[in-house]
């Protein structure tokens, strides 16, 4: 089976790190894309490859709401699945990354088995 | 600042941080009484300070040593730090995950307010300037694991104008 290639965007590089860990972790099999915020993913993100998008919400240069929307718009890109990280936790938060896009939402400090939960079900629906 | 409105921010930080170093750092650690003091020089080596605007006006400042940053930040990853960028960037990201958390408790209480990416300092004994906050108090959480103070958290705001 082919190495997922999913896109990791947080302004963190130790968070970046984390979740690559964590996937492994719990099984799977990446071939990670690292960008630091939203303007930097938009540079990497090739609609041929990435299978999926993890994203922080708070980050400078372009937020991962902003990114989630410009990824939406494109035709290229606008199935590709998302997951927002991020410590953004409220229910208003949830319901804006929802309709702007987010497929599914998980909250930092995550386990890898919720990250694991989460990715199995918005890669099925994909 | 409203005396409710404070003790409930001190709380909120006290679980949050309590849940995140549990949670990622895979250790213990308990609050020791708060106090407060004067001055905003860094107590630390490592501090992040994350903004607040909204219904509360201020900073949340989380201060340790290197060598524990180092610790923590080798615990969360599992792994050898690789540079001294990883120290900082890792407390960078404790800084974010504390006040991220704390906020969502805060917002199911009704104080709702936005939070800044973390701005990191090396140097213990930097001065942090908020001039907006001039005469303001810092109250100072000290956290400890093992019988040991590890690192503090600080709350420097007001109630917005």
């Amino acid at each position: 089976m082919a190495a997922l290639k999913v896109l990791i965007v947080d302004d963190s590089l130790v968070m970046r790190k984390l979740i690559v860990k964590s996937l492994k972790e719990v099984g799977f099999e990446v071939d990670p894309i690292e960008a630091s915020d939203g303007k930097d993913a938009l540079r990497k993100l090739d609609p041929k490859t990435v299978n999926l998008i993890i994203s922080d919400w708070n980050m400078p240069q372009m937020d991962g709401l902003s990114f989630v929307k410009k990824v939406r718009e494109n035709k290229d890109t606008k199935r590709i699945p998302i997951i927002m990280l991020t410590t953004e936790g409220s229910m208003a938060k949830f319901e804006e990354a929802l309709n702007s896009g987010v497929d599914d939402y998980i909250t930092k400090p995550f386990t890898p088995d919720k990250l694991k939960k989460k990715l199995e079900k918005v890669m099925g629906k994909s | 600042m409203n005396e409710r409105l404070f003790q409930n921010i001190i709380q909120a930080l006290i679980h949050s941080a309590h849940d995140v170093f549990q949670t990622m750092i895979f250790m213990d650690i308990q609050p020791k009484e708060p106090f407060d003091r004067k001055g905003l020089d860094c107590l630390s080596d490592i501090t992040g300070v994350i903004s607040l605007t909204g219904s509360v006006v201020g900073s949340i400042i989380l201060s340790m040593d290197t060598q524990f940053a180092r610790k923590a930040v080798s615990n969360m990853l599992g792994d050898q730090i690789e540079s001294e960028q990883e120290v900082v960037d890792g407390v960078g990201e404790i800084t974010n995950m504390v006040v991220g958390m704390a906020k969502t408790e805060l917002a199911n209480l009704s104080c709702d307010f936005e939070i800044s990416v973390p701005v990191m300092i090396v140097g213990k004994g930097s001065t942090i300037k908020h001039l907006s906050l001039e005469g303001s108090s810092l109250t100072t959480i000290p956290f400890m694991a093992d019988g040991q103070t590890i690192f503090h958290l600080e709350l420097y705001a007001k109630d917005a104008p």
